[in-house]
């Protein structure tokens, strides 16, 4: 049985029950609710993202549910995403942000998981000046301030 | 070759002339002692070259005359005398007011006069001085002063012509004379020997034999450039001669013709200034022009800006009625720039509260309404500071699955990203990721936050040091006296054996060797087992050789605690807990011990040598 979600800018969705469970959100107010025709209303999703995150729970229907575990060894994560969660997330900046704030909002966790690694590996290997120049970052440390915290990161300067 | 002289010239020869009318006489028969009779005759006053008596009278007539003009108006007139003569150049009978003014001589000698050419129109390149003349002359010789000249000029009778030229360079030496053929008033020395004599130049000619010329300039010597020109080697200066009985009574008509010269310079250099003067007064004058239209155009702008202020003013007093009166959205419309203008006068962390404050008093739709703007205003944002825009939760996932260079790259980004950095969780889970005890948390409480980057970068520093196989330190461990077999390395403490039959317990931190057991036969392996509830601390299991032996100690009591044996050859490997020793020997059996009693557990056979046994 579809569920109809309505967006922000009040566009109607209608995807498969299975589909829409992923989120943890809708799943717990399906339950909550009972069986009903009535659309779900998403006040903080756009049109455009939930487009996006409908196809990313579409393409992932079938996986088994993740057991979160918070005291997964951190050793042990693997920064490595999907080929097809990678393609999925070649969007530009404002998307990947409203993609991680609506599964954040929607409760998806895989999907969280993905944005956040896409962000790291945008993070990863960049000095600074690139990080800012990245993310449109003002610095705002005093010079002082700067030097300081070069000092403290001297430790981890490969000797 | 009449007009070889170079332009100034002066006969310098009266003095010799007039002194000493000897040699004069016996060279009358040559042209150029001729020609100077001639000339005397028609151009000079009656003057005899011989009788003195008559020169000194006229020199002193001149010498008042001179002295008049000079004291009383003597610019002027030297100047009207000047135009007057340079007027009648050419005219021999202006001869005897020009021996007024000596200068003049410079310009119109009178030979040259009498010959109707003015000087300037003869001189000729230096070159033709040098062609040689069959009757070279030699000039009078005159006074003990030019004694040396002569000498000179004697000497050089034959070599003809290469020393025509005589450069006095010496600027202090002076001499001044006349021809007497044409000059009435007889020589003169200075009275300051301020004059050089730039070139004394012998012409005798065929045609027109002349008098030596003395090319005089006075006051100031000439630069060294014309000097050069002129001259080629100098020779004896001629200095003003003490003897001379004349030389005194005319100090004026010299000094008249220096002076006038002088002045002339002075004249003209006062010209010069003048020009350069009146130049600069008009630069001046521009500048002034220009800077009163500065001038004009500031006070102009600064009425204009004085009156926009007046008017911004008023509209802010207006805004800040509608204000205080506790009207904000009348404030607004009353100045809808003014909150523009505020947040542009704002700090960067000012204006994040701000719009923090801004977009938490939102309404979801009105964010987005919020976003749309932005995204019509700015178009769409290229960069998105993710960290600092996500909810905090979601930043410190992200802040989280980075390694740790990245994480002190991100510390230099901003002061909010390197706040998410340091906050607890991340450096946690960063720790955890280095560190190899899961069970030991080492993190200090949330407010210790440089500590626990500290630590961080220790442990951080430690997995690159093992990664690159390059150790902080070395403490080498020196006492056993033969091979070393086995090594158990247990924190605090490191237990080792080997073949010089010794068992020793080193203290880490300090590698002192601290408790040594002799067990007389070679160390295979040895173990160590902390615990710190037992008794003793722990205990040192040691293996042998090739007797199937286990010693096992307690770390710190001094009892020998269990002799295992069992074993029929030596002991390959043991690994320990803290209840059960295991052991596997040569003789291809793994036994299991229960270490605190003695006691053998369990006894495997294996197939084949076993070489390793661990829990």
């Amino acid at each position: 049985m579809p569920v109809t979600l309505t967006s922000l800018d009040n566009q109607e969705f209608k995807v498969d029950k299975e589909v829409a469970e992923r989120s943890i959100l809708i799943k717990n107010m399906i339950e909550d609710v009972g069986e009903s025709d009535a659309p779900i209303p998403l006040p903080n999703v756009s049109a455009a993202v939930l487009t996006k995150v409908i196809e990313y729970c579409e393409h992932h229907r079938n996986d088994p549910v993740q057991v979160q575990d918070e005291t997964d060894d951190p050793r042990k994560r693997s920064n490595d995403i999907e080929e097809w969660d990678m393609k999925f997330m070649q969007v530009d900046q404002e998307m990947l942000f409203e993609i991680i704030l609506a599964a954040n909002y929607l409760d998806i966790k895989p999907l969280l998981d993905v944005g956040c690694k896409t962000v790291a590996n945008i993070i990863k290997g960049k000095t600074p000046e690139e990080i800012r120049k990245a993310f449109n970052i003002v610095n705002d440390f005093t010079p002082e301030e700067e030097a300081q915290i070069k000092k403290e990161n001297e430790w981890a300067e490969d000797r | 070759m009449a007009g070889i002289f170079p332009p100034p010239l002066f006969d310098t020869t009266e003095q010799q002339q007039q002194q000493q009318n000897q040699p004069y006489q016996q060279q009358q028969n040559q042209p150029y002692q001729l020609q100077q009779k001639q000339l005397q005759s028609t151009l000079s006053p009656p003057i005899s070259p011989i009788d003195n008596t008559p020169i000194s009278d006229i020199r002193q007539q001149y010498y008042h005359r001179d002295h008049l003009r000079y004291h009383h108006n003597h610019s002027q007139s030297l100047v009207h005398c000047f135009d007057t003569l340079a007027k009648r150049g050419t005219n021999s009978n202006d001869a005897q007011e020009e021996d007024d003014y000596p200068i003049f001589q410079k310009f119109h000698h009178p030979q040259e006069r009498h010959h109707g050419q003015h000087p300037l129109n003869r001189i000729q390149p230096f070159s033709s001085l040098h062609q040689p003349s069959q009757q070279q002359q030699q000039p009078q010789t005159g006074s003990d002063l030019h004694n040396d000249t002569d000498m000179a000029w004697n000497q050089q009778k034959h070599q003809w012509p290469p020393e025509r030229k005589f450069v006095l360079s010496s600027p202090p030496s002076f001499s001044r004379g006349r021809n007497p053929s044409t000059d009435s008033t007889g020589s003169v020395g200075s009275p300051t020997p301020a004059a050089v004599i730039e070139k004394v130049t012998l012409r005798p000619s065929r045609e027109r034999p002349t008098s030596a010329m003395y090319k005089i300039t006075y006051g100031k010597p000439w630069s060294p450039s014309s000097i050069t020109k002129v001259g080629s080697t100098p020779i004896t200066p001629i200095t003003p001669s003490p003897t001379s009985s004349t030389s005194s009574h005319f100090p004026p008509s010299s000094s008249c013709s220096s002076t006038y010269e002088s002045l002339l310079e002075q004249v003209a250099a006062q010209k010069e200034k003048l020009r350069h003067l009146g130049s600069g007064i008009k630069d001046v004058t521009s500048n002034l022009h220009s800077l009163d239209k500065t001038l004009t155009e500031e006070q102009e702008s600064i009425t204009r800006v004085m009156g926009e202020t007046e008017r911004a003013i008023e509209g802010w007093e207006r805004t800040w009625a509608a204000y205080s009166k506790c009207e904000p959205v009348a404030a607004l419309q009353e100045q809808p720039t003014m909150m523009a203008s505020l947040i542009q006068g704002m700090g960067w962390h000012e204006k994040k509260a701000l719009f923090e404050q801004l977009v938490a008093s939102c309404q979801p739709r009105e964010v987005y309404m919020l976003q749309q703007q932005i995204v019509l205003h700015h178009g769409q944002v290229e960069g998105f500071d993710f960290l600092e825009q996500l909810p905090l939760s979601i930043s410190t996932m992200i802040v989280k699955l980075l390694p740790f260079k990245d994480l002190s790259s991100c510390r230099l980004v901003s002061r909010s990203w390197n706040e998410r950095v340091l906050s607890y969780d991340v450096l946690e889970t960063a720790i955890r990721k280095l560190s190899y005890e899961n069970d030991t948390l080492l993190v200090n409480a949330e407010d210790a936050v440089l500590s626990n980057w500290n630590l961080l970068c220790r442990y951080h520093e430690r997995e690159l040091r093992w990664r690159k196989v390059k150790p902080a330190s070395i403490q080498p461990l020196l006492a056993h006296s033969s091979y070393v077999t086995s090594v158990k390395d247990r924190g605090e403490w490191i237990v080792s054996g080997g073949y010089d039959e010794k068992v020793r317990l080193w203290e880490a931190a300090s590698g002192k060797c601290v408790k040594m057991w002799e067990v007389g036969s070679a160390i295979s392996c040895v173990e160590l087992f902390i615990d710190a509830t037992m008794e003793g601390g722990g205990v040192v299991v040691a293996a042998f050789v090739d007797v199937g032996v286990v010693k096992v100690w307690s770390l710190h009591g001094p009892l020998n605690m269990q002799s295992l044996t069992g074993h029929q050859k030596g002991v390959r490997a043991i690994a320990i807990n803290e209840t059960y020793l295991i052991t596997a020997g040569h003789d291809q059996t793994v036994v299991g011990w229960h270490w605190a009693s003695g006691r053998k557990v369990a006894s495997f056979r294996a197939h084949n040598e076993v070489v390793r046994v661990a829990y």
